[in-house]
């Protein structure tokens, strides 16, 4: 029996490696994808600080005043934000600068020294930069320096009431391809699981190969056994490609254990070839799937957060992105490998990943047809 | 080797086999002769245990087809009416797979891979890819799969539609060679000529019935028909008869 398993497994493996195509959209496309965007998207930073503002004690003038200024300023990409989640948004290299605004007490002091007299020290505006990332914290710390400057100016016509005190934080120092390297993964195995397994298998519906398999004394369960882990195999081949390719090519760096992405990969490429199975079951023609296998995977690889954050992604549509079994594969590859997590961090969207493949798998063998 | 008793086949209440009984004996070729629609494919896919009977069984070599499908598909050769074989392997890639589900292996899977294509003539063709074959080719080799484990019994559906007379020729001869040795071979065609010249018995079957079955003599003696064709055309035009008093 086990022989026959392997027999199914090296003959679909041969006949994979045979058919470019899929070669070309499970390995050379997704690498082509990487190269691209990342090569497009690399030096966002020098056009753009996405400047994530705290405002302690929110209806303090002195801090509004700071504020919108600030929003005057064209580079600029501002967010309210809360401090803790600023700083760890900067951490994790999603933010370029932190600028804390002076809360009430720091404006009350202030208002008390006038009024007794003798000048006191400047109020702070504390700035937090990335000090991985010398240049934007220089043009960072710069233009911040230059607002509080005109503030000082405009408010008070004097030059001491606010400072600016700068504070670096050493975030990982993720670039554009470390980031979209875990992306790509998650998207190339989605890929070969919701399109590879259904085109493949539908073909062999259509041409009528499943059936021939009928007619040998091979049992059925163990055909399908073999074909499964010609696909897992081949998943893991492509993802380790995209993985060498990525941190010798493309400079990209994993922070945490390989281990662990690999076990990810795993995960990530059973649970696809499950839906993969589903939609192929599912679907009466070769086109048929190919049209169904784009319609789910399409939205997924656009809004699970593969190429950009989903930070960027509207607010309205955020509900929607934690449904889809894309996300927490990509954030949990993200997660080891731009912030060196455990797998224990990502348990819960593990799970719901490993619901999708149950309820795929439950499909897939309620609707397998022969022919 | 074949025993067919009452085999019936419906599909949504609407019976497309009905009633069906006849045997192939050892070393006998048995042709199923009939219109198109009139069910021969679906009895020889009850036969090859791919399509599941409503009522009635059958033996094949000497196994039950709705208790013992496993064990039948060990004893049975199939030739379908699409080849189904894998365009991106070469013909011996082919070949090893198929045996290799047969539970074959090793070096006497490769000497009997070697000694089919050298027997269909497709030697020079052995690590050549499928898709580049000509449709005759693919019927060869498809005949080859069919034998691949030496099965004792052969269901072929229309094995010469669609070939060149030399292909034809050559699935005729194979046709001959298996019964010479001594395996049951059923198989399905529309061609009375080619029917009458190598089965030992034929079976027409109109309306998913078996109208008439015995030696090609006797079926045309039974309607006074002087050949198979004939013999052919009267039952078919009975059988429409029946069914436009039925309707009418």
């Amino acid at each position: 029996m086990l022989a026959g398993i392997w027999a199914v497994t090296e003959t679909a493996l041969r006949m994979f490696w045979r058919d470019k195509h899929a070669l070309f959209w499970g390995v050379v496309f997704p690498l082509m994808l990487m190269g691209l965007i990342g090569s497009v998207f690399s030096n966002v930073d020098d056009l753009t600080l996405r400047t994530a503002v705290v405002v302690p004690t929110p209806g303090n003038p002195l801090a509004d005043g700071v504020l919108a200024a600030l929003r005057e300023v064209p580079v600029l990409e501002i967010t309210i934000e809360e401090e803790e989640a600023a700083l760890a948004a900067l951490r994790r290299g999603e933010r370029s600068l932190v600028v804390v605004l002076p809360d009430q007490e720091a404006v009350r002091a202030l208002a008390g020294a006038f009024a007794d007299g003798p000048a006191a020290g400047p109020v702070p505006v504390r700035v937090y930069y990335d000090e991985t990332r010398a240049q934007v914290a220089q043009a960072g710390l710069g233009v911040i320096g230059a607002v509080v400057a005109e503030m000082n100016q405009a408010i008070t016509q004097r030059r001491d009431v606010l400072a600016v005190q700068a504070a670096g934080v050493a975030a990982e120092d993720v670039s554009m391809f470390d980031f979209l390297l875990p992306g790509i993964l998650a998207m190339a195995l989605m890929q070969s699981g919701l399109m590879g397994v259904s085109a493949v298998l539908t073909g062999y519906r259509e041409r009528l190969l499943l059936k021939r398999v009928l007619a040998t004394p091979f049992p059925p369960a163990a055909f399908l056994t073999g074909v499964i882990a010609r696909f897992t195999l081949t998943n893991m081949m492509q993802g380790l490609i995209i993985l060498l390719v990525g941190v010798l090519v493309f400079d990209a760096h994993v922070v945490g254990r390989y281990v662990d992405l690999l076990i990810l990969m795993f995960i990530g490429s059973v649970a696809f070839l499950s839906i993969g199975f589903a939609i192929s079951s599912a679907s009466k023609t070769a086109e048929a799937a190919n049209t169904l296998g784009s319609v789910v995977a399409f939205p997924m690889m656009f809004l699970s957060g593969t190429f950009w954050p989903r930070e960027l992604i509207p607010e309205s549509i955020q509900p929607l992105i934690n449904y889809l079994p894309l996300t927490p594969l990509v954030e949990a590859m993200r997660g080891v490998a731009t912030r060196s997590e455990s797998l224990a961090a990502h348990t819960g969207g593990l799970l719901y990943l490993a619901a999708w493949a149950v309820a795929a798998a439950v499909v897939a063998v309620w609707r397998f047809r022969w022919e | 080797m074949i025993q067919v008793m009452g085999l019936e086949k419906e599909y949504h209440g609407r019976p497309v086999v009905r009633g069906v009984s006849f045997d192939v004996q050892p070393g006998e070729v048995v042709g199923l002769l009939g219109p198109n629609g009139a069910g021969k494919t679906t009895t020889l896919r009850m036969l090859a245990t791919t399509l599941r009977p409503t009522r009635g069984t059958a033996k094949v070599a000497g196994y039950d087809i709705v208790q013992e499908p496993l064990k039948v598909r060990a004893h049975v050769g199939v030739l379908p009416t699409d080849p189904g074989l894998y365009g991106r392997l070469t013909a011996a890639e082919n070949l090893r797979f198929y045996g290799q589900l047969c539970g074959l292996g090793g070096a006497a899977l490769e000497r009997r891979i070697d000694e089919l294509l050298e027997w269909l003539g497709l030697a020079g063709a052995k690590h050549q890819r499928v898709e580049e074959f000509s449709k005759g080719m693919r019927q060869k080799l498809a005949l080859a799969r069919a034998v691949i484990h030496d099965p004792p019994v052969l269901i072929l559906d229309e094995p010469t539609v669609g070939l060149d007379v030399l292909a034809s020729r050559a699935v005729i001869n194979f046709i001959r060679e298996s019964r010479k040795a001594g395996r049951s071979v059923l198989f399905s065609s529309h061609y009375l000529l080619e029917a009458d010249r190598v089965c030992d018995r034929v079976a027409i079957i109109v309306g998913g019935e078996i109208c008439a079955f015995g030696t090609p003599g006797d079926v045309c003696r039974a309607v006074g028909a002087a050949t198979l064709e004939d013999a052919f055309a009267y039952w078919v035009e009975r059988r429409a008869g029946e069914v436009d008093r039925r309707v009418g």
